[in-house]
């Protein structure tokens, strides 16, 4: 061994538009002096759900962040590649990552995760009268409900929305028959109601509108073209915070009806839409389209604190494997892998079998927020207990080196 | 349903996070990358810091030293590089035992670069590295290959030739 003493200099320079928090003499820090420059165009991509996934090293990696390009920005730095930036280039918004090792690939936001329910009906009816009725139980994450009815000389619609979504936009234009009848009644109040109705109104016409419940912020918008011999408009409003009403009037009634309804919901995971027409029109085409995709990640591996000191090598609830949704299977000593689990419900246990080099740490944070930690200081089975994992909130497995 | 975001790659001419060794007197001096490859077969024991930048934000803020203890657990040190407020300048002198901040690869001084500044990072350190032939080993038989060898045949040539030079002077 040897020693001697001498003048070390460096000089660091950031030329970008972000501050970066860097270990200084560390191996393995990618992005210092890089020139390999990835930049995604995200000008018109929708951050407000929250999560995305990136594919870095072809391994897809899952983000959940602040519905904001700051967030997004401090969940990409947060998987411990490069360090990430925006830039506007020619009035587009890229967010870039500098690194000559790591290859990165797609970025998708607001991904698979989230359920999209779309249903179309369409009744063309020649009876002279026709009841069309539908029932919305449980409010998907978005739904989007599109009816166009010809209707007949008499024409009753009604239509019942319960549960409570965030965000609700009701739309409906009817061009009414000699007599129309149309009643909307919506229960619970969403954070955000915007209701539209536009009605070209035939020689008689009532429109009833109750809504119950205060939204916070709420916005509704009649316009009225053909003013009937006789119109009876009853609108009651318990009145929000914010409440903009306009009514416009004119002229001409049609002898042909179509009604058109339109609503974007925000919400749960499960939705049921039942149609059912009675009194069976001369021709009657009803189509319904739903669908659902992915499997909901309900069991998250996440290793952000660094843990290389011990494998998962294997993965249970219940004695039940669960099904790799994102990132790779066991075994796995890194970030980012997504499971789910079929054994949902309260008091479930899970169980991991680890094989250690260095002491670590694991804590579970369940599906009710409730926290269990463990050490990890030897190979073998680790069992969690008294879980509660559910399809709407992730049950985080944190592993990070050192004691708890 | 969104679409994926595929990233348009380009290649820069200069990276926008740099870290460089200035010029040496005698041209240009070790690079970043070299000096990291270093770490590990050289230690490097900090005794004096010196930190020189724009403002003071960048000079005053916290700067953490990460190493990991013998059990092998990762350890956060702050190190209190605090500002004088009467100083006229945004520059900043720390002085630390060489056993206290020991740089090997493992560890890291870490702390934030602010967008579009610069920083000027010094330090003196001691460095500890596996010696060559000519290097003092401290091994019993002998500190170099010359007091090896002497001790092998039994003689002390050296010693003996700077006697005679000392008592004939």
């Amino acid at each position: 061994m040897a020693i001697k003493r001498e003048l070390i200099q460096f000089t660091i320079v950031n030329s970008t538009d972000c501050d970066y928090n860097i270990p200084m003499f560390q191996q393995n820090v990618y992005s210092v002096n890089a020139t390999t420059k990835y930049s995604w165009d995200v000008t018109t991509a929708v951050l407000s759900c929250g999560t995305g996934t990136i594919v870095v090293n072809s391994i897809t990696y899952p983000l959940t962040y602040a519905a904001t390009l700051t967030g997004l920005l401090s969940a990409l730095n947060a998987l411990g590649f490069g360090f990430f930036c925006t830039e506007t280039v020619s009035g587009s918004t890229y967010i870039y990552v500098v690194d000559d090792t790591n290859v990165y690939g797609d970025l998708d936001l607001c991904p698979s995760g989230i359920t999209t329910t779309t249903t179309t009906t369409t009744t063309t009816a020649g009876t002279t009268t026709s009841t069309t009725t539908s029932t919305t139980t449980g409010v998907p994450t978005t739904s989007t409900t599109s009816t166009t009815t010809t209707v007949p000389t008499t024409s009753t619609t009604s239509t019942t929305t319960t549960g409570v979504p965030t965000t609700s936009t009701t739309s409906t234009t009817t061009t009414v028959p000699t007599t129309s009848t149309t009643s909307t009644t919506t229960t619970g109040v969403p954070t955000t109601s915007t209701t539209s109705t536009t009605t070209t109104v035939p020689s008689t016409s009532t429109t009833t509108t109750t809504t119950t419940g205060v939204p916070t912020t709420s916005t509704t918008s009649t316009t009225t073209t053909d003013v009937p011999t006789t119109s009876t408009t009853s609108t009651t409003t318990t009145v929000p915070e914010t409440s903009t009403t306009t009514t416009t009037s004119t002229t001409t009634a049609p002898e042909t009806s179509t009604t058109t309804t339109t609503s974007t919901t925000t919400a749960p995971e499960t939705s049921t839409t039942t149609t059912t027409t009675t009194v069976a029109p001369t021709t009657t085409t009803t189509s319904t389209t739903t669908s659902t995709t992915t499997l909901f990640e309900n069991l998250f591996f996440d290793a952000n604190a660094g843990a290389g000191g011990y494998t998962i090598t294997a993965i249970d609830v219940n004695g039940v494997t669960p099904t790799l949704v994102s990132g790779t299977n066991v075994p796995f000593n890194t970030d980012g892998h997504g499971f789910n689990t079929t054994q949902t419900g309260s008091n479930q246990t899970l169980n991991l079998s680890i094989t250690v080099v260095l002491n670590g740490c694991i804590t579970v944070t369940d599906s009710a927020s409730n926290v269990s930690q463990q050490n990890i200081n030897s190979s073998g089975n680790y069992a969690f207990t008294g879980l509660v994992i559910n399809n709407t909130t992730a049950v985080q497995v944190s592993m990070a080196d050192n004691a708890c | 349903m969104s679409v994926p975001i595929t990233p348009i790659t380009t290649t820069l001419i200069a990276p926008v996070i740099s870290v460089s060794m200035p010029l040496q007197v005698t041209g240009i001096g070790a690079s970043y990358s070299q000096f990291l490859q270093s770490l590990g077969t050289y230690n490097y024991g900090a005794e004096y810091f010196y930190l020189y930048a724009s403002t003071y934000a960048e000079i005053g803020q916290p700067v953490y030293y990460n190493h990991f203890d013998a059990n092998g657990n990762s350890v956060s040190v702050f190190l209190p590089f605090a500002v004088d407020p009467y100083q006229q300048q945004p520059a900043l002198f720390y002085e630390t035992e060489s056993d206290q901040i020991i740089l090997t690869g493992l560890s890291s001084l870490q702390f934030t670069v602010y967008a579009g500044k610069t920083m000027y990072f010094k330090f003196f350190a001691t460095i500890a590295y596996t010696g060559s032939e000519l290097d003092d080993r401290n091994l019993p038989q002998g500190d170099n290959t010359f007091e090896e060898l002497e001790k092998a045949e039994g003689i002390s040539f050296f010693d003996d030739y700077c006697n005679y030079l000392i008592d004939n002077e």
